[in-house]
């Protein structure tokens, strides 16, 4: 599996991990420390406790968020497979507002676009063809906020804008989906602003051209930073 | 197939000189961009520009010989000179003067080799090209030109009297070419062009009734193979005929279309067929009301002008006017009561001919017209089985005495079990027979006997007989070869031996065996089967092994000598047979993307294993017909050259088809069909 994953993806996945590791690690003690003082203060202050909570998860996870990733996308569709032998490589850029807040329970809105791309053959000649493929999705996201994993859940509809370029015909068009998403962000330490997002995704789009039927959607998994800021 | 090349013998090119050239008068000149008309005496005259690079007027008239070249006093700089001829006889003349940043046209009459009253036409910048001219019912001239000025083609039309002009809106498209005009009956002026908008290259037309134009008419159907080279001619009941060069996916075919005075119809094909193309197509009028198209087809590195007419409904056979040249370019008709002037470009020459359209009647009734590709298919004969067919000579006599056990047929048995393997030779040789006889039994001997390939030699007893003609003996072979054909025997016919007796010292019976066998050579070039010369191969027989009369062993059966020749000579014209294509196979693919999906037939084969010569091959013809067509005929789809294999993509999905395959010789000689391949 190692070798099919894209080289400098899959180096940067490593360093991120290492150094995310590495800085943790260091900062244990110090992090054991101050929760001790936290459990002080609470037997002190039941007010001040509640409000040193609510700073602590709004700080973990800020109120607009930035998202970019990549992943593999693997389009489930059996013709497509076919002709796009292989998995894509996706690229997504997406951004998120806090709209619900109720103690480690948040809720996120969030729009998403996706790039995709990918080269194949014509299943007997052989001749070159490219898809691309622009989704763009519109949902919402649940995320459970605790200090080192923030789990999310996340459900949206999608509208794919699709091309198909080909000596043999040129297909362009669109279509409506839904996918559903589950991951994790991981706060890197030292970094306030910034998170690591892990994430596997399920589409659906089903969608006929010149009397063909395709099935956009798939299974997606990747990872990528993101930006937190508060406006 | 052109009967021009095939016909070799003398006979025939005196027929060919009493049939075209007593009355054709024809004319080459080096020169270029040539354009004709019919002066007010009936003679062919065309302008070009000649060798030296100045216009040049032309006539051609009757029996003359010597070109009657005369220069038209233009500028250095003219091009592309058009004249017409108005209704009063008057010839005009336009043409294009270019310098380095723009071009115009000009215009003025003709009088003898002089150009009077001319005068400036186009006002536009930029450079103004491929004029086109008519007139009006009171002889006003009308001028179509194309203007390309700021990367845009823009088609003017231009009326002289009053000086109006113009412009179509050709802003959608990226290119125009070829604009014509023409008046019709009711005076409306229409302007037809090729442009490119969406897709291809489209024949588009509008009219011009003094009041307003029309609004655009789009004549060809699809757009996406190019039409182009548009002809337009107007007849006497006001029908308006455009014929014009498309592409339809194999090759370019003549296209046609007509206005019946209230909307263009469909456009209909004049030619159908693959790998040749067809081009350059020039319609005219003759008899005040029918059209006539003439065009250049190439096929095979030769190029022949094509002529047919539309006569009762009914297209005519194509006839082939010219035959083979390497470069046809332009060929331009016209048409003077019943007289028809062509005109055609050959690389550097300008070359014209002059004929009347009873001579093309003649053609097409005498048969000088393209032979229609016979097909022969019957999948259920034996192709290991061969009918000798003929008189005594075949069955077998020696000393006047019946002897097939030592006659040619088993000889050639044993040769054709040592190459071939399995086969057979069944011997109908009738002793005695005429070509009369012949005829009469070899119908139902054909069905009978279930054998692909039959060996004719007939016709040595009809010599004899003065009751009949040669003429009469080779239709009657001419016949059965039809017979052979239509019930799927692939014949070859051998021309008669000669005689050793008092026959062959009388010069009319030896003048009717060289008749009867020239007949015999026509006859396979005419219906492309193969020849055994049994004639020289017997008269040519060596002077140190005896001479010819030594193959005999009476007056006229050849001995166990002549026999064992014959069989030989038989031979080495079946090992050159177009043998069918083995491991025929057809199998129905689709080739898909995601979004699109084209589905086709493969269709694949294997030389056959007879044909030890593969030099001999030129290719492979392959015939199709639709399954839900019940008794439909199959039809030739193309002819594949260098090539085992075939894509037919021009099929409808929800279609079956059935297909067969014949080789194709080097001499034009086709094979039997293979047996049947279904794509389902």
């Amino acid at each position: 599996m190692l070798r099919n994953l894209d080289k400098p993806l899959f180096l940067a996945v490593i360093l991120i991990f290492i150094s995310n590791g590495l800085i943790a690690h260091s900062n244990l003690e110090s992090s054991s420390v101050m929760f001790k003082e936290e459990w002080c203060q609470k037997e002190q202050s039941e007010t001040q406790e509640d409000a040193l909570y609510v700073k602590k998860e709004s700080e973990l996870m800020k109120n607009t968020i930035i998202c970019i990733y990549t992943g593999y996308y693997d389009i489930r569709d059996d013709r497509f497979k076919s002709i796009y032998t292989g998995r894509g490589h996706v690229w997504s850029l997406g951004v998120s507002r806090r709209v619900f807040t109720l103690s480690q329970h948040q809720i996120f809105i969030f729009l998403d676009f996706r790039f995709f791309s990918k080269k194949g053959k014509s299943t007997f000649f052989k001749e070159d063809t490219k898809f691309l493929h622009r989704p763009i999705s519109l949902g919402g996201a649940y995320l459970f906020v605790t200090e080192i994993i923030i789990p999310f859940a996340e459900l949206g509809v999608d509208y794919h804008f699709y091309r198909e370029e080909s000596t043999l015909h040129t297909t362009s068009g669109s279509a409506l989906g839904f996918h559903g998403q589950c991951g994790m962000f991981i706060p890197l330490p030292g970094i306030e602003s910034l998170q690591l997002k892990l994430y596997m995704r399920y589409s659906r789009a089903e969608t006929t051209k010149n009397e063909l039927k395709a099935e956009l959607g798939g299974f997606e998994y990747g990872i990528g930073l993101a930006f937190g800021f508060n406006i | 197939m052109d009967i021009f090349k095939k016909r070799g013998s003398i006979f025939f090119l005196l027929l060919l000189f009493l049939n075209l050239g007593a009355t054709g008068t024809n004319r080459i000149l080096e020169g270029q961009t040539a354009k004709p008309a019919f002066n007010h005496l009936g003679d062919l005259v065309y302008v070009y520009k000649n060798a030296e690079k100045k216009i040049s007027l032309e006539t051609l008239k009757p029996q003359t010989e010597e070109p009657s070249e005369k220069t038209v006093f233009l500028e250095e700089s003219a091009f592309s000179p058009v004249i017409k001829r108005d209704r009063s006889g008057k010839l005009w003349i336009v043409w294009e003067e270019w310098e380095y940043n723009q071009s115009i046209l000009l215009l003025g009459q003709l009088k003898e080799d002089v150009v009077i009253s001319s005068r400036k036409i186009t006002e536009e910048e930029g450079f103004n090209f491929s004029p086109d001219l008519s007139f009006d019912v009171n002889d006003n001239p009308w001028i179509v030109w194309i203007n390309y000025k700021a990367a845009q083609y823009r088609i003017f039309v231009h009326e002289v009297i009053s000086e109006k002009t113009w412009v179509m809106d050709t802003e959608i498209f990226s290119s125009a070419c070829s604009p014509r005009v023409i008046v019709d009956l009711n005076n409306n002026v229409w302007i037809f062009w090729s442009g490119k908008g969406g897709g291809e290259e489209e024949i588009f037309c509008r009219a011009f009734d003094y009041f307003s134009w029309s609004p655009l008419y789009k004549i060809n159907q699809s757009n996406k193979y190019p039409h182009v080279n548009p002809s337009v001619a107007v007849d006497q009941k006001g029908f308006i005929w455009l014929v014009w060069s498309g592409y339809d996916g194999q090759d370019y075919e003549i296209y046609f279309s007509y206005w019946n005075q209230e909307k263009w119809s469909e456009e209909i094909k004049i030619t159908d067929n693959s790998q040749k193309n067809d081009v350059f197509p020039s319609v005219s009028v003759i008899s005040n009301s029918i059209p006539i198209v003439s065009w250049a087809q190439s096929f095979g590195g030769q190029c022949h002008i094509k002529i047919k007419f539309l006569e009762n409904n009914t297209w005519s056979k194509e006839i082939d006017v010219f035959p083979g040249e390497a470069h046809i370019n332009f060929p331009i008709m016209i048409v003077e009561g019943e007289k028809i002037g062509i005109i055609w470009q050959s690389e550097y020459e300008v070359k014209s001919e002059v004929f009347y359209f009873n001579q093309l009647r003649e053609k097409e009734s005498f048969g000088f017209v393209t032979a229609d590709t016979q097909i022969i298919i019957n999948p259920d004969l034996d192709e290991s089985r061969y009918i000798g067919y003929g008189d005594s000579i075949t069955y077998g006599y020696i000393n006047k005495n019946p002897t097939p056990e030592k006659g040619y047929v088993p000889r050639l048995k044993a040769i054709l079990i040592k190459m071939f393997g399995e086969a057979e030779v069944v011997n109908e040789g009738n002793p005695g027979e005429i070509t009369q006889g012949g005829l009469g039994r070899i119908e139902s001997l054909i069905q009978n006997l279930n054998s692909r390939y039959l060996l004719l030699m007939e016709g040595t007893n009809d010599v004899f007989f003065m009751e009949i003609s040669m003429d009469t003996a080779a239709f009657n072979l001419k016949e059965m070869v039809k017979k052979c054909m239509e019930f799927g025997v692939f014949p070859a016919i051998s021309t008669i031996p000669p005689r050793p007796d008092w026959m062959w010292d009388r010069e009319f019976y030896r003048y009717r065996i060289f008749y009867l066998n020239n007949k015999i050579q026509e006859l396979a070039q005419d219906y492309l089967i193969p020849l055994v010369n049994m004639f020289d191969a017997f008269y040519f027989y060596p002077e140190d092994k005896g001479g010819w009369r030594s193959l005999f062993s009476d007056n006229v059966h050849p001995d166990e000598k002549g026999y064992q020749l014959m069989a030989e000579e038989w031979f080495d014209v079946i090992q050159n047979f177009p043998f069918p294509p083995t491991i025929f196979q057809v199998k129905r693919i689709s080739n898909e993307i995601l979004f699109y999906r084209e589905v086709f037939n493969h269709i694949t084969w294997q030389d056959n294993p007879k044909i030890q010569d593969k030099s001999t091959v030129y290719g492979y013809k392959i015939y199709r017909k639709k399954v839900s067509l019940e008794n439909s005929q199959f039809e030739l789809i193309t002819t594949v050259y260098n090539d085992l294999s075939f894509f037919d993509k021009n099929i409808v999905p929800s279609e079956k088809y059935v297909y067969v395959i014949s080789t194709l010789r080097k001499d034009n000689v086709e094979g039997p069909c293979s047996g049947e391949r279904k794509d389902h």
